[in-house]
């Protein structure tokens, strides 16, 4: 059931849309400046900047949460808090994550969007793409460290070597929907096309997000907490 | 309150349209031809004014650039709408 969780906590992640977006203004910037094999690259550094930030962050706090419970996860009350926290998340991304509109502008504050637009603009080498893809992990981390939180606790419930497993099938996930953004621009969809796709499929994407919170809410408190 | 005023410039215009069609995969020659003739049309609608924001010639690029090309227009109307 740990994996099972990982797994949804992976999915969720993956519904989250800043890095998605930034990805999409990175390829609109680059398409234009660059060759196609370097925009190849910068998306792929890009990628790779945002695993490793979910690798981290999630192995980082298992790290932690290890030392701090020495090994002993019978930790309730901390876990209802994350449930609690995970609820609170899913009425965010209901009603706050996406602002109004028919446009896919997020919760942001709009000077911080703009210096990622900017950023996204002028990136012109593999490590600035690689930044940019940290850097867009870490903005979305009011959202995205309950999940963090969430895996690692799965991950340390594992025995050894289904803790990496789980690790990088919780990071895989958490990439995927820049993979198919990426192999989608390399088949020759545009990238008005697919922001088309997002701004029609809002609902969707807000109501797959919301209650992927709630389900992994639910789960949690089903099977760690009772 | 300070308020910046420059000279209208069709060149930057035109380079506005460029930069946002280019991440479309276009032609180069199309898109520069498109972004001429959008641009010309914000400079015969600006000529008549006397002081012009830079969100009036946003919106007077956009209504150009729409029978021209929707996709250009598309990218140039919602691209800080992205994230």
């Amino acid at each position: 059931m740990n994996i099972a969780i990982i797994l949804l906590a992976g999915v969720t992640q993956a519904t989250l849309q800043l890095s998605f977006g930034a990805l999409i203004l990175l390829f609109h910037a680059s398409i234009g400046k660059h060759r196609r094999r370097k925009t190849n690259i910068l998306a792929k550094s890009y990628i790779v900047g945002t695993a490793a930030i979910s690798f981290l962050s999630v192995g980082a706090i298992a790290f932690i949460l290890g030392v701090l419970f020495d090994g002993n996860f019978d930790a309730k009350h901390a876990l209802m808090v994350l449930v609690g926290i995970l609820f609170v998340s899913s009425i965010v991304m209901w009603r706050f994550y996406f602002r109004k509109g028919s446009r896919t502008e997020l919760w942001l504050p709009r000077s911080f969007a703009k210096f990622i637009g900017k950023r996204a603009r002028e990136t012109d080498d593999a490590i600035e793409a690689f930044s940019l893809g940290i850097l867009s992990s870490f903005a979305e981390a009011p959202i995205s460290l309950s999940l963090y939180v969430v895996a690692a606790y799965g991950i340390l419930s594992l025995s050894g070597f289904w803790q990496i497993v789980g690790l990088l099938l919780y990071t895989a996930l958490t990439i995927l929907p820049l993979v198919i953004l990426k192999t989608r621009i390399r088949n020759g969809n545009n990238v008005v096309e697919i922001q088309k796709w997002r701004v029609n499929n809002k609902a969707f994407l807000k109501h797959f997000s919301g209650w992927g919170f709630i389900t992994l809410a639910v789960t949690v408190l089903s099977f760690w907490v009772f | 309150m300070e308020e910046d005023y420059y000279e209208y410039s069709h060149d930057k215009v035109k380079q506005n349209i460029i930069q946002h069609g280019a991440g479309l995969g276009l032609p180069q020659g199309w898109l520069e031809q498109i972004a001429e003739l959008a641009a010309s049309a914000v400079d015969k609608w600006a000529a008549s004014k006397d002081t012009i924001t830079e969100e009036d010639i946003r919106i007077q690029t956009i209504n150009q650039l729409k029978p021209l090309n929707a996709d250009i227009a598309y990218a140039y109307e919602n691209y800080d709408k992205i994230i």
